[in-house]
C-alpha cells in the first residue's frame, strides 16, 4: 500500500513532465502536443489508476492483491508500448542501438540513482507512518473496548 | 528550455506537496499518540 501511494506520486510526475519535455505545440505544427496522449502515456495513466485504486482497498485485501498483480503485469506494457505502438513518442535512446550521448547517459544515471534513493526514503517513511497509524488505531480500539467495563464496575 | 524549467518546477512541486501531506499525517498521528498517553496517566 505504501509503495502504491509513492507510485502514484512518481507516475503523476511522469505524466506531467513527459508531455512538457516533448512539447512545443505551436512551434512544431502540433507535433508533441501534450494533449495528444500516445500509447506510453495511456499505459502510464492506466498504471496510475491501478495504483490509485489499490490504496483505496484497505478493507478488501483480496481485491487489493488482484489489483497489485494487475498493476505489476502492466509494467512491461508501459515499457514496451513504444516498441509495440508506433506513435509520436520518440524511439528509445538507451539500449537497442540507442543514440544517447555518453555525458548525458552519466547525468541520467546519476539522476536515476538519486530518484531511486529518494523513492526508497519516502517509501520507508510512509511504511513507518502506516505502522504507527495501525498501532494507534489498535490501541484506540482496545481502549474503547475496555472503557465500558470500567464504568460498569 | 522553458519546457525543461517547467518540468523541473512541476517535479519539485509534486514531490514537495506529497512531502507536506506526509508531514501533516505524522503530526496528526503525534497528536493522537499524545492524547493516548494523557489518557493512560
Amino acid at each position: 500500500m505504501t509503495t502504491a501511494e509513492v507510485g502514484v506520486v512518481f507516475c503523476t510526475v511522469v505524466l506531467v513532465t513527459g508531455p512538457s519535455g516533448r512539447g512545443r505545440c505551436g512551434a512544431s505544427g502540433g507535433r508533441g502536443c501534450p494533449a495528444d496522449f500516445d500509447a506510453r502515456a495511456v499505459a502510464d495513466l492506466r498504471q496510475l489508476s491501478d495504483a490509485a485504486a489499490f490504496f483505496d482497498q484497505r478493507q478488501t485485501p483480496v481485491l487489493a492483491a488482484a489489483l497489485a498483480v494487475f498493476g505489476a503485469l502492466d509494467v512491461p506494457l508501459v515499457y514496451f508500448s513504444i516498441w509495440f505502438f508506433r506513435t509520436q513518442h520518440p524511439q528509445p535512446v538507451i539500449g537497442g542501438g540507442g543514440s544517447i550521448d555518453r555525458r548525458m547517459l552519466h547525468v541520467l544515471l546519476i539522476n536515476w540513482l538519486a530518484f531511486l534513493c529518494f523513492a526508497f526514503l519516502v517509501c520507508w517513511s510512509r511504511y513507518r507512518l502506516e505502522q504507527l497509524q495501525r498501532e494507534v488505531e489498535e490501541t484506540q480500539s482496545l481502549e474503547a473496548l475496555l472503557e465500558p467495563r470500567s464504568t460498569v464496575r | 528550455m522553458t519546457f525543461l524549467y517547467a518540468a523541473y518546477a512541476a517535479t519539485w512541486a509534486i514531490h514537495i506537496a506529497y512531502l507536506i501531506t506526509l508531514v501533516r499525517r505524522y503530526s496528526r498521528l503525534k497528536l493522537a499518540v499524545d492524547e493516548l498517553n494523557k489518557r493512560k496517566r
